[in-house]
């Protein structure tokens, strides 16, 4: 039976994720995760990356140097006693810095899909992302 | 009547899923989201359907093919007395990128929508609340040209 609180912890462990990495406050960042996460980005970027730190350090490399904007939209969560899975609608939006726009043809994209993730309530008590993985509806890119 | 936190979260992953499905056409599970006798009104100007098998025959025609985000916002939830339904009002955005029937039928190549969806949801026999009356209004509709894509 889901209790408020930890569906509240949950909700806001994301709501720290999207701030986090857009805001580029990566301890705030690792904090959202489990030091075992695992990032299923295969869909993307063809990688499945394991551990936090390594997790943390790919997107730091990735997005660090792009201004990039998550949004996080009605979740369902499925509680199965100390973990549960979660699917989130996202739209996010990531502008290109001006050196890869040539190679990009285009200046920004915005993205449509869903997060899967499974979330887990650690010793604190707080839940933190244990496993995701992103499936993408749509990609627009904006051009130059 | 006092708000208790289970109706809530049920009303409020009805609708999750019901975005989802609707957007990665899973037309089964979108279709559980919906009482038999539901009344959808979802194209302005044209008369409200009555009965989910209509409905997901209009919905499925107008946008099977077409690339679809489904986004709500803040609900607005007021339970009846008896607990037992809910009128419920979500902040609404979609993004639409048609298809090319949908592009010649619309002469455009889809939108991005902003607006409401004012609902009823009641609690079935089966302990799931659905969705018995559904009406879309929007505040606003961007038309998008083929090169936006």
């Amino acid at each position: 039976m889901a209790t408020f609180e930890d569906w509240l912890s949950i909700c806001e462990t994301k709501a720290q994720y999207c701030r986090c990495l857009d805001t580029k406050d990566w301890d705030g960042l690792s904090d959202c995760y489990t030091q075992d996460l695992v990032l299923d980005s295969r869909p993307i970027r063809d990688a499945v990356i394991e551990g936090r730190d390594a997790v943390v350090a790919n997107l730091q490399g990735s997005l660090g140097g792009m201004v990039t904007v998550h949004q996080v939209h009605t979740p369902e969560v499925r509680f199965q006693g100390d973990e549960a899975e979660v699917v989130w609608a996202l739209q996010d939006h990531i502008i290109w810095p001006e050196e890869r726009r040539e190679a990009m043809k285009s200046k920004a994209m915005t993205g449509y899909g869903h997060y899967h993730e499974r979330y887990r309530k650690c010793p604190d008590g707080k839940w933190r992302i244990a496993y995701q993985r992103v499936a993408k509806l749509h990609t627009e890119m904006h051009p130059l | 009547m006092e708000a208790n936190f289970t109706d809530w979260l049920a009303i409020v992953e009805r609708k999750a899923r019901y975005c989802r499905c609707l957007d990665t056409k899973d037309w089964d599970g979108y279709t559980d989201c919906f009482t038999q006798d539901v009344v959808f009104d979802s194209q302005q100007g044209a008369s409200p359907i009555v009965g989910r098998t209509k409905a997901m025959e209009m919905v499925i025609g107008a946008v099977g093919k077409c690339v679809t985000t489904h986004q709500v916002h803040n609900p607005e939830i007021q339970f009846a007395d008896d607990g037992k339904s809910a009128d419920v009002i979500w902040a609404m955005q979609d993004r639409v990128r048609s298809d090319e029937a949908r592009r010649l039928r619309m002469g455009n190549a889809g939108h991005t929508g902003y607006g409401h969806y004012h609902e009823k949801y009641v609690k079935c026999e089966d302990g799931e609340w659905r969705i018995a009356a559904l009406r879309l209004s929007y505040l606003q509709m961007d038309f998008h040209e083929a090169a936006r894509f």
